[in-house]
């Protein structure tokens, strides 16, 4: 035996299962095959990880995958009448504030962040084209002569 | 040990098969579909979250919260990966998500209780969940109390679903080398239990 049994245990604490039972060609499993002591080790060792994973599996969810199935159902209707009402309430918010920067440093100011175009009065009635997916929010000054135009 | 390993090696192609149908009808919408998939994994996004988390009442929590992120996020899925490893992080997302909130609401909590005047700081994890594990296996309580984490994920991964090592370093983002650095920590706790209860099997050694 190249390996004695201290350093053979040593071994099979870390080892890996083929050499628990010596079947594999390191050392260890060649002592494992030789040595009937360390042999019991490495067996007992393989029976109660076995153990382990089945007290593992028997471990189940608390709920049923019908149930859990019926709840995720409900879950997701929730969050989504959230998301809509979100999606209304935003936009609302982020214009009342946007309207409250402009209107508290008046319209002639000083400069929105963004872009600024010039547009002769008579053609200040926008048409706004936005992408898919993107919203737009359009917003006037009491006196109609500013607007902000928000993509988000 | 024939049972053991033959079980072991074979499950991650295992857990695969037909499992590309049942995704495409749940992406084309069709509801039959989705929960056929969801009844497939259920017990699997369980185990994950349990190994992730180390709580019975978290795993619960993470795999009900997997259910909802499945169906929303099953979409942007595309195929490129093994389904059960973009699954796993689904799951392992859900479990970071909800350890957040868990530690925010325990801060918040405290917060309010040292604002009312009062100072004890209380175990955000139940009672019930200890008397589980006391009820549990010893070996489990190990599994779950005394490996971290990650010790607990890669062994779970690794010598109880036979996963390799380089895979389970891809599906954690981890160097093949810290995997083995923490699979053999976590053999290395869970056999010193083992031999803790069968002393007779190692009281000669030594002499
Ligand atoms: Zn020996």
């Amino acid at each position: 035996m190249a390996i004695d049994c201290t350093t053979a245990l040593e071994l099979l604490l870390e080892a890996e299962p083929a050499d628990l039972d010596g079947s594999a060609s390191s050392e260890l499993s060649v002592h494992v095959r030789e040595c009937a002591r360390c042999r019991a080790v490495g067996q007992e060792l393989l029976v109660q990880q076995d153990r382990l994973s089945r007290e593992l599996a028997a471990l189940r969810p608390a709920v049923g995958v019908e149930d859990a199935l019926q709840k995720a159902r409900r879950e997701r209707m929730r969050r989504s009448r959230r998301r809509q009402a979100w999606r209304l309430a935003a936009p609302l918010a982020a214009a009342a504030a946007v309207a409250a920067v402009f209107l508290a440093r008046g319209p002639e100011a000083g400069r929105m962040p963004g872009e600024v175009v010039a547009l002769p009065a008579s053609r200040i009635e926008p048409s706004v084209e936005v992408s898919a997916g993107q919203n737009v929010m359009v917003f006037e000054t009491r006196d109609r002569s500013a607007k902000v135009i928000w993509f988000y | 040990m024939p049972g053991y390993r033959e079980n072991c090696l074979s499950e991650p192609t295992r857990m695969e098969e037909g499992v590309s149908a049942l995704i495409e009808g749940a992406q084309a919408g069709d509801d039959g579909a989705f929960e056929q998939l969801v009844r497939r994994f259920y017990d699997r996004i369980y185990r994950w979250a349990l190994a992730r988390t180390g709580d019975r009442d978290d795993a619960d929590d993470v795999t009900q919260e997997v259910l909802v992120r499945l169906h929303r996020h099953l979409d942007g899925f595309d195929g490129r990966s093994r389904f059960t490893t973009w699954l796993f992080q689904v799951t392992r997302s859900a479990a970071a998500d909800l350890h957040r909130r868990r530690t925010r609401r325990a801060r918040l909590a405290l917060r309010a209780r040292l604002g009312s005047g009062r100072t004890e700081v209380v175990d955000p994890r139940g009672s019930e969940t200890q008397a589980d594990l006391d009820r549990a296996g010893g070996l489990v309580a190990v599994f779950l109390e005394e490996l971290s984490d990650r010790q607990r994920e890669v062994f779970d991964l690794v010598d109880l679903h036979g996963y390799a090592p380089a895979e389970v370093g891809a599906m954690l983002g981890m160097e093949p080398v810290t995997v083995r650095s923490h699979l053999f920590r976590a053999r290395r706790s869970i056999r010193r239990k083992v031999l803790e209860s069968h002393p007779e099997l190692v009281e000669d050694y030594g002499n």
